[in-house]
């Protein structure tokens, strides 16, 4: 990012850089959709601005339907970013992990206490998916990188104090198990990047698929069995009566893959 | 009192000032000033001002704009009141958020570019009681508020109703909001 003191890069994907730092007194993380030399200019600038668009567009959807997305604080096509709340907190991949590396050592049973909080953490995920897919929104790229789990009293950008991570885990773990359906902690939905609105069976079924995927093959342990059935529980108990047409298309979608045949 | 004073975005090496009078007399006569271009400031109803953040985000958003060259209305300080409304129509959003003729109470707003300011000029002409930006809490009404941005309940469950405001005016020209 150019002329852009204060701010740290943090992150770098295909599509764009993340940096954080301190922006009208807030903690700000800033996404930048970087140039790509490879494309001419003109269709470059013009899919940038569209697929900013179309994420501030998904973000807002969210937000207006009560789920839980980062504030917006700027969107800046000229600099190809978008300056949004940042918020403290653990992805829930980050805080998966962590926790079967930490509940395998210390206790006998640990297992069984793994499962069961990570079983309330499948049924919240569940509802917050089943919720997008009731307003029509699809995210596009459903990842345990792309939830974020915070403590229900952080007051996202407000202080710029250090949150030690192991501080964290603590806190949300203790807020998981004392009770199932306690709302102490938060799970805040970032990247749509790919999100758009629809309201088909066969895209919420194929978010459900890629969120399957992305789980199986991050969290190979416990995705299987605790992780994702529980997941779908917290979905179907959520979607009602849409439930059964859009898992009837993720079983389609299991046998055939993301992409639809184009034959016949 | 000194104004508040944020720093907005570095590239513009601006910084916004606020200032919240209440008790003043003279609100027609500082509407006709600023109708007639005679002011460099932006006046605020502070009714619909739920914290001096919300200022903040509509002030750095306008001098971009302004730097950008893509001002939507006439000047950087009507862009301010342009830009604090999620609505896209110029005059309502000029007239919600600016002052009225009876208003006794205002947020005065300025921009610091370098150490120049339209400020110290503006402010002898208010005839009224400069008070500590804190004060505008008292000044506020919510639920005006929420109509005026229409945020329903079912939002503020997930969301602080600042953020929803702060977002709505980064957004208002890709999204669309019901009004």
């Amino acid at each position: 990012m150019e002329n852009f003191e204060g701010f740290e890069k943090v992150r770098q994907g295909a599509e764009a850089r993340i940096y954080v730092g301190k922006y009208l007194g807030k903690l700000t993380l800033v996404k930048e959709r970087f140039e790509k030399k490879y494309r001419h200019p003109d269709l470059d600038a013009s899919l940038t601005k569209d697929r900013i668009k179309a994420e501030i567009r998904a973000i807002m959807r969210c937000k207006i339907a009560g789920i839980p997305t980062p504030a917006i604080y700027l969107v800046d096509l000229e600099r190809r970013s978008i300056f949004m709340e940042y918020i403290k907190g653990l992805t829930v991949k980050e805080y998966v992990e962590k926790s079967e590396a930490e509940f395998s050592e210390i206790r006998v049973d640990g297992r069984g206490n793994l499962n069961n909080m990570l079983h309330q953490l499948g049924l919240r995920i569940g509802h917050i998916v089943a919720r997008m897919h009731c307003s029509n929104i699809i995210h596009g790229d459903l990842t345990s990188s792309n939830i974020l789990i915070c403590p229900g009293n952080c007051d996202g950008g407000s202080e710029l104090e250090e949150f030690g991570i192991d501080e964290l885990m603590v806190t949300i773990r203790d807020s998981l198990c004392r009770s199932p359906s306690n709302q102490d902690y938060k799970l805040v939905i970032i990247d749509f990047g790919l999100g758009k609105t629809d309201s088909s069976a066969e895209d919420k079924g194929v978010d459900l698929y890629v969120l399957e995927r992305a789980l199986l093959s991050t969290h190979p342990k416990v995705a299987p069995k605790t992780l994702f059935p529980a997941i779908m529980k917290g979905y179907t108990d959520k979607c009602g009566k849409s439930a059964p047409e859009v898992i009837a298309k993720l079983d389609e979608i299991r046998m055939r893959g993301r992409k639809r045949t184009m034959v016949g | 009192m000194t104004p508040e004073e944020f720093e907005l975005d570095k590239s513009t090496n601006s910084f916004v000032q606020i200032a919240l009078f209440r008790n003043v007399q003279n609100t027609k006569e500082l509407k006709a000033m600023l109708l007639s271009g005679q002011l460099e400031c932006s006046m605020i109803n502070p009714a619909l001002i739920l914290a001096p953040f919300q200022i903040v985000i509509a002030v750095n958003k306008a001098v971009l704009s302004e730097n950008q060259k893509k001002l939507t209305t006439r000047n950087v300080f009507t862009e301010v009141l342009y830009n604090l409304s999620a609505s896209k129509n110029i005059t309502q959003s000029l007239k919600r958020f600016g002052i009225n003729e009876d208003d006794k109470s205002l947020v005065v707003v300025a921009i610091r570019k370098n150490e120049i300011s339209s400020l110290d000029r503006v402010l002898p002409l208010i005839s009224g009681d400069q008070c500590p930006i804190g004060e505008i809490k008292s000044l506020t009404d919510i639920t005006l508020i929420q109509k005026t941005y229409n945020v329903k309940d079912e939002e503020l469950k997930a969301s602080q109703l600042l953020d929803s405001i702060v977002s709505r005016i980064s957004a208002k020209d890709i999204f669309t909001f019901k009004m």
